[in-house]
């Protein structure tokens, strides 16, 4: 077996060694330990020590337990902002171009006619002549 | 735990016990000494469960705890009375001659441990009888992993020395 030491890591287990160390050393009894009745005592002793630990919710748990669902949700309200950003006109729509009526479709108007322009309002017919 | 949760306090009593209880008795070698120990190591961890960096592992954190009790409490035993060292275990040998034998490997092997550190001591026990890997030795121990590499290597030679001479 080698006798030479490697600082990065574990030499492997020496069974020799260890058996007789074993020898040397009796085995932790684990077999005579009762260790359901162990566990009964800590959990006894222990509980009055774990039930000071929950006073009940402090603000920053109440906050902590919040965020949990919050941030997801968060994101999800994100993305819908984001769609309907995406899919609103890239510029404000310009107001419509002013209707320039002929001359003749003005006159008539001005005359206190208006069936040529209803008619040209109703039928395909450009009004500007 | 941190926040009074039973069945997370049950569940890492569960899970570290016996090997608390194994490195207690290592130290202590007695049985009765190893199982209180283990029951107050469990419950000074709970008290000191703040201290204790939820991203890392429970087990070295507990064992240390353990490992520093179970040396004060020898320390304690040793200064009330010099009793110690638990009684040759009975070897069930074939033979006479091989019971000696065995004694007299034992006694030798004993006074090889006895030359070491305590600290060697430990981490001989703990590498070659309780299958820690040196990283958690450390960590136990809170030395660095070199050290207890270094240590151990220093322990194991001495130690094969004697074994060599006895079988060589």
């Amino acid at each position: 077996m080698s006798d030479a030491i490697e600082h990065d890591r574990d030499p492997a287990r020496d069974s020799v060694l260890a058996a007789a160390l074993a020898d040397l050393d009796p085995e932790p009894p684990t077999d005579a330990v009762d260790w359901d009745r162990l566990e009964r005592t800590v959990a006894l002793r222990a509980r009055e020590h774990l039930a000071g630990r929950s006073p009940g919710a402090a603000w920053w748990e109440l906050v902590a337990a919040w965020a949990r669902p919050a941030i997801p949700l968060g994101v999800a309200a994100g993305i819908v902002l984001f769609l309907v950003v995406l899919r609103l006109p890239a510029r404000p729509a310009e107001p419509p171009e002013p209707l320039l009526l002929g001359d003749e479709v003005a006159e008539s108007v001005y005359r206190g006619d208006p069936g040529l322009l209803l008619r040209a309002a109703f039928t395909s017919e450009d009004p500007i002549p | 735990v941190q926040r009074g949760d039973h069945a997370a306090f049950d569940a890492l009593v569960q899970r570290h016990m016996r090997r608390g209880f194994s490195i207690a008795f290592r130290i202590l070698g007695q049985r009765e000494d190893a199982e209180d120990l283990v029951q107050d190591a469990l419950l000074a961890a709970l008290e000191a469960i703040d201290g204790f960096q939820p991203g890392k592992p429970f087990g070295p954190w507990f064992y240390r705890i353990v490992v520093n009790r179970a040396y004060n409490a020898r320390k304690a035993r040793a200064r009330r009375a010099t009793e110690e060292i638990p009684a040759e275990t009975a070897a069930s040998s074939p033979s006479p001659e091989r019971n000696a034998e065995r004694a007299e490997l034992r006694r030798r092997l004993a006074t090889a441990m006895e030359s070491l550190s305590e600290r060697q001591r430990l981490i001989v026990r703990l590498f070659e009888l309780e299958g820690f890997t040196g990283a958690e030795i450390a960590d136990i121990l809170q030395v660095r992993a070199g050290t207890v590499r270094w240590d151990l290597h220093r322990a194991r030679r001495i130690l094969r020395d004697f074994l060599g001479e006895e079988h060589g």
